[in-house]
This record gives structure tokens, C-alpha cells and sequence, in this order.
């Protein structure tokens, strides 16, 4: 790790390889991002009506309920355990055969840290570009998923826009983005860690690909209850 | 030249390396051949600076290699240039991105002149015209001649080429022996081939070494070893029927 941050060869080459990574981590991955929390949304509201039967709860708790949970949770820890297993595992696989196929060795015979070349790119993409993802996912996820409840009848328009309106405060994006940089750092370096150190052959890149998901998932889920404690309580 | 003081290397209990000494002369080809699993790869990556020894020296002309850090190294290592088995060629880069690529990390050259100087080394390896192709799209000797290409990117002062004949026909090996000789011969580079095929230790070597059980046993040149009297080697050198036909027509 210490490898990563150290000073690299030649900056003039890192612009390039950090666009080519938000590309592969961001940009590549807003599609299914944005499929996978509109029908999160549009869960959320339905279960929140079906669970609302009592006359005293106003129907605006929809839009209010809907608009909490994807910001608050869904957004940033659904859409980083998302990305962890697409391009965890993709992270971990491109690294691990670069290592069984003699490609990292080739870089650091010829005197280049091959950790940072190779890493720093991408804890630098993904520290970067996930919290925009996951202001996306806060959009996609309130408005798409408000948009199917009230297509489907489950609320009228007027009363989800009064909930997800309702005590609006700016300090719970910022603590879901605050947490995304987290999730994208502890994703991208878990990642590239079991692919860098992967042994072996394709069998190995595999089981290296799996364990970088599954470590990465589990620590993202240790993160996520110590930041939310730091930062909500 | 490249001189090796009392190598010795272990994984834990087993000892691969066992005190290796040596000297490789510039502008020839130094073979260094042994059986598998004998530590000729091993002393190969430690050789590179792939792995460290636990005692013994490596002086690159009057450089000593290992008690330099990691910064001081990659001075030494900007010399050194190394064709792999697989040939490690960097998948997502064409053939033209990968020999351009030590030049871009380690020069100032203008795009001209890297594209310039792609276009000669190209030439020299047999490979115009393929620049735009992917490695994936190369044969074998392709990549070979490609990571040849990129190994010598810079002019390196010493090359290391780790089994150049693995998974070629004949005539492709040949022509890459023929190549190895060629680079070695134009830019007057230490060349250290760590190979098991005899067909090219008789056509292009100049020093070859003798790897047995982490020693070397014996070293000598292409016509001796054909004469030697040394039960190992010989095991080694006339494994196949062809060659102990070879030996009783030499004798």
C-alpha cells in the first residue's frame, strides 16, 4: 500500500490512465446503476403504502420514506456493493492476470512501481467518480422511483412531491457522499489488492476476483455502521 | 558485464541457489541451460531484481546491484532490458503502444520521435506493418518478436531472455536465436538466455553455463559441450536420440 502512494515514475502519463478508469469504473457502469435503484425507488414507495393502512399517517410518509432511504442508505451503500461486484471483481481479474501472465514483472524489471501504476490510477478514478454516481443514483432513485409509484396509482403526485420535500436537509447527501468516498477507496484498493498479490493460474485469478468482492463487501459493511455512528449520532 | 558473487537463495528450507558464480561478457550470448526445476529461472529473477538473494553479490559492470534500494536500482534497471516465455506483452496496448511504452515512461522523446524510432525497431524484429495489432491478435513468434522489440526499446546495456523458443516451430525459433544474435551483436548488450533447447545453444551461443541442483557444474562454449565428459551434462546435452547420434558422428 505504501508502494501505491509513493512517488510515481511520470505524472504526465496518470491523467490519462485516471480517465480511462472513471470511464471503466463511472461511466460504464451508469446503466445498470440507474436501472437497478429505479426499481429500488419504486420499491421503497410501494412498500412504504402497503404498509401505511392507517388513516392516521399522512400519504406524503411516501415520498418522505422514499426519498430517506435512497439517500441515506440506498444511494450510497446499495450502489457501492453494486459497483463492488462489477468492477471489484473486474479490478481483480485485469490485475491477477497481469500478474500470472508475467505483465507486472515486466513493469517493475523495467523500473516502473508497478503498484502505483497500476493502482493508484484506479483508487484515484473511484474515489473521484462514485460520488457523482451516487448523486445520480439519489436522483434516479427518488424521482424514477416516485414516477412508477404514481404511474402505477400507488400515490398521487401532489403527495409524493410534499414528502420528498418534507424536512430536506443537505447534511444527509453529504454524509452518503462522505461515505461513498469511503466505500470507493476500501473497493478499489481490497480489489486491486488480491489481484496484485494473486499466485498461480486462472484458477487462482478467479478465486482472487471472488475474494476481492466478497473482503471488499464485508469491510464496506463495517465501514458503512462506523461511519454511520461518526457521522449521524 | 554482469558478475555473480557466491549467489545462495532459499524458500524457506529448500535451497535453490547454492553459491553461484559467474561472469557474462558483453556483446555475447551467455546460455545459462539446466533441467527443470535445477534454479535456472529463479536465478534469472534474481539476476532482474524479481527476487532477493539472501547472500552473495550482483555487479553490473562496477555497480553492485544488491546492496542498491529500490530508487538506486531502477537506474540500473533502465539498462536492462528482458524478453519473457509468454513475451508479457501489456494486452491492452497494441504492438506499437507496448515497444513505445519504456519511451514514454523514461524519455522525453517527441511522438515523432518515438513513432520514428518504433518504425526502426520494428523493422529490426520483423514486425512492419503490425503496429496497430493487439496481442491477441499476434502468433507466437509475433509476440516474441514484439517483446523483443519492447526489451530493447531503450538500448538496454544487458538482455535477459527467459526460454525464447517455448511454443515455436523450428523455423520460428530460429529466426528468433537468429534475432537474439543480431540485437546482440548491433548494440553490443550482455545477453543472458535461460533456455533448455539445445538447437539454440549450438547455433548462438557464445558462453554457456551449466545449472545443476542450484550449482553451476560446468561452463564452457557450444563446441566443447559437445566433447565434454561430464555425466551430468551429458545426461542433459544428449537426452534425445538425435543428439547421440550428433555425438558419435562429432567424435
Amino acid at each position: 500500500m505504501i508502494q501505491v502512494f509513493t512517488k510515481p515514475e511520470r505524472w504526465k502519463v496518470y491523467p490519462k490512465l485516471i480517465t480511462k478508469e472513471m470511464d471503466k469504473i463511472g461511466l460504464q457502469s451508469v446503466g445498470i446503476m440507474s436501472l437497478l435503484v429505479l426499481f429500488m425507488g419504486a420499491v421503497v414507495a410501494v412498500q412504504t403504502a402497503s404498509n401505511i393502512e392507517s388513516g392516521w399517517v399522512p400519504r406524503w410518509t411516501i415520498g418522505y420514506t422514499t426519498r430517506q432511504s435512497i439517500i441515506l442508505e440506498f444511494s450510497s451503500t446499495i450502489v457501492c456493493l453494486i459497483i463492488t461486484g462489477k468492477v471489484g471483481s473486474n479490478i481483480a481479474s485485469e490485475i491477477g492476470t497481469m500478474r500470472i501472465t508475467d505483465q507486472i514483472d515486466a513493469l517493475d524489471i523495467m523500473g516502473i512501481n508497478s503498484a502505483s501504476y497500476l493502482i493508484l490510477p484506479k483508487i484515484i478514478a473511484a474515489v473521484f467518480i462514485l460520488p457523482f454516481l451516487v448523486l445520480l443514483a439519489m436522483f434516479v432513485g427518488v424521482f424514477g422511483g416516485g414516477a412508477i409509484a404514481i404511474l402505477s396509482g400507488v400515490v398521487s403526485i401532489t403527495d409524493f412531491e410534499a414528502g420528498a420535500q418534507y424536512d430536506f436537509r443537505v447534511w444527509d447527501v453529504m454524509y452518503s457522499l462522505i461515505k461513498t468516498v469511503f466505500f470507493a477507496f476500501i473497493m478499489s484498493s481490497v480489489s486491486s489488492y488480491h489481484g496484485y498479490y494473486t499466485r498461480g493460474g486462472a484458477l487462482e485469478v478467479g478465486q482472487s476476483s471472488t475474494r476481492a468482492v466478497v473482503y471488499s463487501i464485508i469491510i464496506i459493511m463495517i465501514a458503512n455502521f462506523l461511519l454511520t455512528q461518526l457521522l449521524l449520532l | 558485464m554482469i558478475r555473480l558473487e557466491s549467489l545462495q537463495k532459499s524458500f524457506g528450507d529448500h535451497q535453490v541457489l547454492k553459491g553461484i558464480t559467474a561472469v557474462f561478457e558483453p556483446g555475447k550470448v551467455n546460455f545459462i541451460i539446466g533441467k527443470s526445476g535445477e534454479g535456472k529461472s529463479v536465478l534469472a529473477r534474481c539476476m532482474v531484481g524479481l527476487e532477493e538473494v539472501n547472500s552473495g553479490n550482483i555487479f553490473y559492470d562496477q555497480a553492485e546491484f544488491t546492496k542498491m534500494d529500490r530508487w538506486e536500482r531502477k537506474h540500473v534497471r533502465k539498462d536492462i532490458g528482458m524478453l519473457f516465455q509468454g513475451a508479457a506483452l501489456f494486452d491492452s496496448m497494441t504492438v506499437e503502444e507496448n515497444v513505445q511504452f519504456p519511451m514514454k515512461m523514461f524519455t522525453t522523446m517527441t511522438a515523432k520521435e518515438r513513432a520514428d524510432k518504433t518504425e526502426e525497431i520494428l523493422e529490426d524484429v520483423g514486425l512492419i506493418g503490425k503496429n496497430k495489432l493487439y496481442p491477441s491478435e499476434l502468433s507466437g513468434g509475433m509476440k516474441k518478436r514484439t517483446g523483443l522489440a519492447r526489451a530493447i526499446a531503450l538500448n538496454p546495456k544487458y538482455l535477459f531472455v527467459d526460454e525464447p523458443n517455448s511454443g515455436l516451430d523450428p523455423v520460428t525459433s530460429l529466426m528468433i536465436d537468429k534475432l537474439v544474435r543480431e540485437i546482440t551483436d548491433r548494440y553490443k548488450m550482455t545477453t543472458v538466455v535461460i533456455s533448455h533447447d539445445m538447437n539454440s545453444v549450438i547455433e548462438i551461443s557464445d558462453a554457456i553455463f551449466f545449472i545443476s541442483k542450484g550449482e553451476f557444474v560446468w561452463s564452457g562454449d557450444r563446441n566443447s559441450i559437445l566433447k565434454v565428459n561430464h555425466p551430468l551434462l551429458n545426461d542433459f546435452v544428449f537426452a534425445s536420440q538425435f543428439m547421440k547420434e550428433i555425438r558419435e558422428k562429432f567424435r
